[in-house]
């Protein structure tokens, strides 16, 4: 929408304008304060040195970088897993005439609330009998699990909105149902499967709980357990109280730079996999 | 339509592959040659007794032993209880384990190989080196009467750390009832605001309101804790409920500082440490703060620490603490080299390296003839402290041996009987906790 | 429609393979473990468990905490949407109407909510400690003394500082509304502004009708998000003071992870809130096929 037409009549007088823009302002101002507050505390005692020893003095001796890495290792299991399922499943659901089939779906979709602290139990002893302690296949198997009824939605609804008669003229030609779904499908979904793929990235760095539960191994640690994990290796001086305020604003780079790289994607991904028609 | 053979290869490779990837991970060999190099992975968790100390025996040890390479994978405190017990049924090969006497202990005994298998692997005579009532509560640990551990150290708690620098300027002495509190504060208002006059882990932390209210309970009545422990006793005793009102009524009369019990364990010794608060209670663990040494790597710019009993309500001559066993050495039947192992719990426990990981104190070893020492004579205050300590745990008025969840959950009441609310009811609260059993 | 084909049905299953297993294992196995652990008592080692019948589900039930993280639960939600429907919505009107700097402002408001929530919860609960934290400092620092308080111990503060952290994390709302913003029609807004409607009224009567839908998925993706988000408390007021601020997931997750046997009654914890999730996906699910039904 322009300024002129559209919402911009929201605000064509001019005072209604400044108010908007106050308003805007204040709310904004608002929020960056515990950002500032954050900045100010991990430039204390040493400035910007609490940041450069926090490289040749890792806290509890776990590089940052490397939980950056590890929170990235464990996105790619989730994200793989979450795609390889829901695809598939999205495609029966959106495209595939069989009995039950509603019913079936909105089952699936049933489980989009479960809390991950709620199958804390099972869960460490699948993972035990699997031997996934300290992998990032033992973090990002359940993760993928949570996400996926939301995968499934989001591919359901993008299937909807695709044409059967696009799909349609490939099956009647004789190619089966998997040709049409990876030739035809699967290009086509491109949209929804970078979206999927954003989102399944920013939970694998926003996961807190199966890290802390699942990872003994300090260099398993990813960037949302660290929070925790640095706190816990912090010893009684000043120094390292300031330098761990320094990590936590390190800690939230890679969701700054998503905002930048990537708010398209999270903005498209979220609506498109919203409870919707 | 049908399925092609195509179809079905893909969907069924995929899902046999994923299972596969997920069984891969499969368990080691846990027969060793013990004549090659070879490496021994030793746990514990911060301040048993911590990373650093830990690297002097450590070191000293593996010069004696060339083909020894140790490795000491330091598991946060609070992660400990269930990081461990993870660990251990993953297969992970441990070789020695620091042993949480409490609750713990009794849950993974069944991976633990019993002192028995390994005594004989130890310097002959190791086992009456140890102090007998180190030893005793060690027993206690385990309901089969088997011993599963050794001890090898000793805390309690709580117990003060007072800026003796500043009382010295105040000119105050070190308080001994709450009423001196009381006055200390009143003092620090006018000579240094902003000085909180106690501080301690509190906020997340609030575990520690549970020690702190049963070491002011011991003052009314010795045995309480030992009663509600080994004998079934109740817990909401007039005693403690008495603890309680004292604790409330301290913080009102400003003995101690509401303003600071939203202040974790980091933030209390951060406080402490920067000279925002006058004394600081904790455990005797952190009577690291004494050493000289210490605070100079830890860039802790204190000029004289020294310690003391928590004051009393009424009489100063009540005061005491709890104490325990804080740390004790066992094998896991995960261990690959349990007889290198057991030579070096016996170093730790009741050899030379006891004295090496105690050098700045923290952890007292739990060895025969031991004496508290900061390294360093002319620091009056702290050589005082210390003797102070070790008289405190070798006389405790109850045993610290904790009841894990509970603990932390009468923490929580505590606060809040801090913040206000009916010590009674909070009492009878705790103790309904203690007799549903889903604590413990 | 197109018709359906023999075989079809032989297909939805090869392509659904995958989420079954995913379902078996992690769903149905966990309810299964979690109901025959719920009647034991036993430790995260898993072995000597003693049957205890229903003795967990009578304490949970008879629990004050475990009820309070019930309550709470629903009550965070409640609020986070009550922000949501009306701050979320406000800025992103604001922002569709073309004010300067959008991309900045969406920024500040996006960062948050893709921030780990650990590290949210964690600044929130520094910033708002009674002697050091930045808020009272800043009170002070502008000789409003009077207003610093005890943020993290209060009761009632307790639990406004958490719903304030909730009402933090509204970047995702806002993204909702704006981009179905996008596709609204707006010449019924030049219509109100003929009549002379000023824009707050044109908001609160014209656009926020409008909205309905967006609304539903606004509510429905945060009352589905409060159960999974446990950090928000468990690292702000760690649920305190005493339990006034405890939700199911720190519940759940401080008896997962004590030592002792505590897992049972932590299984049992886990299969009522299951089941109370579980409700709340169905009302979502009716709400959702109603719509679908009419839309038809």
């Amino acid at each position: 929408m322009s300024a002129r037409g559209g919402f911009g009549l929201l605000i064509r007088r001019r005072r209604d304008r400044r108010i908007a823009q106050v308003m805007l302002a204040a709310t904004a101002l608002l929020w960056l304060f515990p950002a500032w507050s954050a900045l100010r505390e991990a430039l204390k005692v040493d400035g910007l040195g609490n940041f450069v020893s926090l490289f040749s003095n890792p806290l509890g001796g776990i590089p940052i970088w490397r939980t950056y890495l590890n929170s990235v290792l464990n996105g790619i299991v989730h994200t793989a897993v979450v795609l390889g399922v829901s695809l598939p499943a999205g495609y029966a659901f959106g495209k595939l005439r069989f009995r039950g089939r509603e019913t079936l779906f909105y089952a699936t979709i049933l489980f989009l609330a479960i809390p991950g602290t709620a199958i804390l139990v099972p869960l460490y002893h699948v993972t035990q009998e699997l031997g996934l302690f300290n992998t990032h296949l033992g973090i990002g198997l359940p993760e993928a699990a949570l996400t996926v009824p939301f995968g499934v939605l989001l591919m359901r609804n993008y299937a909807d909105n695709v044409p059967d008669t696009l799909l349609e003229a490939a099956v009647v030609d004789g190619a089966g149902h998997l040709q049409t779904f990876t030739r035809i499908f699967v290009p086509i979904a491109r949209p929804a499967i970078v979206n999927l793929f954003v989102m399944c990235f920013m939970w694998s760095l926003q996961d807190f709980l199966w890290p802390t539960v699942f990872n003994t191994h300090p260099e398993m640690t990813t960037a949302a357990q660290a929070v925790a994990t640095f706190h816990n290796a912090l010893s009684a001086s000043p120094v390292d109280s300031a330098r761990y305020s320094a990590s936590l604003v390190l800690l939230a780079l890679p969701a700054v730079l998503l905002v930048v790289f990537g708010q398209r994607f999270i903005t498209s991904g979220l609506t498109s996999g919203a409870i919707k028609d | 339509m049908t399925i092609s053979r195509m179809t079905f290869a893909v969907l069924a490779a995929g899902v046999v592959m994923s299972l596969a990837a997920a069984c891969s991970n499969s368990g080691s060999g846990t027969d060793a040659s013990t004549t090659g190099p070879i490496t021994l992975k030793l746990w514990t968790w911060t301040g048993a007794p911590g990373g650093e100390a830990m690297k002097r025996a450590i070191d000293a040890y593996t010069k004696d032993h060339p083909n020894v390479t140790i490795t000491n994978t330091e598991v946060a405190a609070a992660d400990f209880k269930a990081k461990v017990p993870l660990a251990l049924k993953g297969g992970e090969q441990i070789d020695v384990l620091a042993v949480q006497p409490s609750l713990f202990a009794e849950q993974i005994k069944d991976q633990l190989l019993p002192v028995s298998a390994w005594e004989k692997d130890m310097p002959s005579g190791t086992m009456n080196k140890f102090q007998p009532l180190a030893l005793e509560q060690n027993k206690k640990l385990y309901s089969d009467g088997q011993l599963y551990s050794v001890p090898f150290g000793l805390s309690g708690s709580a117990v003060g750390f007072y800026n003796a620098a500043l009382l010295k300027e105040l000119g105050v002495q070190p308080p001994q009832t709450f009423t001196d509190m009381a006055a200390l504060a009143k003092t620090l208002k006018d000579k240094k605001p902003g000085v909180a006059v106690a501080v301690m882990p509190s906020g997340a932390d609030s575990w520690f309101q549970d020690e702190f209210a049963l070491t002011l309970a011991g003052q009314n009545d010795k045995d309480f804790f030992n009663n509600v422990r080994y004998h079934n006793g109740k817990w909401d005793t007039p005693a403690y409920e008495q603890a309680l009102t004292s604790l409330r009524k301290i913080y009102a009369d400003g003995g101690l500082d509401k303003n600071v019990i939203d202040v974790d364990y980091a933030g209390a010794e951060e406080k402490f440490a920067t000279g925002k608060a006058a004394i600081l209670f904790n455990g005797t663990w952190d009577s690291t703060l004494l050493s000289p040494d210490f605070r100079k790597a830890n860039k802790i710019a204190l000029t004289s620490v020294g310690a003391m009993p928590v004051p009393a309500v009424s009489d100063p001559s009540a005061r005491s603490l709890r104490s325990f066993l804080d740390v004790t050495m066992g094998i896991p039947k995960t261990a690959k080299y349990s007889k290198e192992a057991a030579d070096f719990i016996a170093y730790v426990t009741t050899g030379a390296g006891a004295d090496l990981w105690s050098k700045n104190l923290g952890l007292f070893p739990a060895v025969q003839g031991w004496t508290a020492r900061t390294g360093d004579p002319s620091f009056a205050d702290e050589e005082a402290g210390a003797k102070t300590i070790q008289a405190l745990l070798t006389s405790p008025h109850s045993d610290r041996n904790n009841m894990s969840a509970f603990s932390a959950e009468v923490g929580k009441k505590v606060l809040k009987v801090i913040g206000g609310s009916d010590p009674a009811t909070a009492a009878k609260e705790m103790q309904d906790d203690l007799d549903s059993g889903k604590f413990n | 429609m197109r018709r359906k084909l023999p075989g079809e049905g032989r297909t939805a299953v090869l392509f659904l393979a995958p989420l079954f297993l995913v379902y078996a294992l992690y769903f149905a196995y966990s309810f299964w473990f979690l109901i025959g652990t719920s009647f034991t008592k036993v430790s995260i080692g898993f072995s000597n468990a003693v049957a205890v019948g229903w003795k967990n589900y009578r304490l949970l039930l008879t629990d004050p905490a475990f009820l309070t993280a019930i309550r709470n639960n629903l009550l965070f939600a409640a609020a986070s949407i009550a922000v949501s429907l009306t701050v979320a919505f406000a800025i992103a009107v604001l922002l569709a109407s073309g004010i300067g700097g959008r991309r900045l402002y969406y920024a500040i408001f996006l960062v948050p909510a893709l921030t780990p929530i650990a590290l949210v919860a964690t600044v929130f609960s520094r910033m708002l400690q009674y002697q050091d934290g930045a808020l009272n400092q800043g009170l002070r620092a502008i000789g409003l003394d009077g207003l610093t308080e005890h943020w993290l111990t209060d009761s009632g503060w307790a639990f406004l500082a958490v719903i304030g952290l909730l009402a933090y994390l509204i970047g995702l709302p806002i993204m909702y509304y704006t981009a179905d913003l996008a596709a609204l029609r707006t010449d019924v807004l030049e219509a109100a502004v003929l009549d002379g409607a000023g824009p707050l009224l044109i908001m609160r009567n014209v656009i926020h009708p409008m909205m309905r839908s967006t609304h539903i998925t606004v509510t429905l993706a945060l009352l589905l998000g409060s159960f999974r988000a446990f950090e928000v408390v468990l690292l702000s007021t760690g649920g305190g003071p005493d339990n006034t601020t405890e939700i199911v997931g720190t519940y759940t997750y401080r008896f997962v992870t004590s030592a002792g046997s505590t897992i049972g009654y932590a299984s049992a914890a886990s299969v009522l809130v299951l089941i109370v999730a579980m409700l709340v996906s169905v009302v979502q699910v009716l709400v959702t096929r109603t719509k679908r039904g009419a839309s038809r």
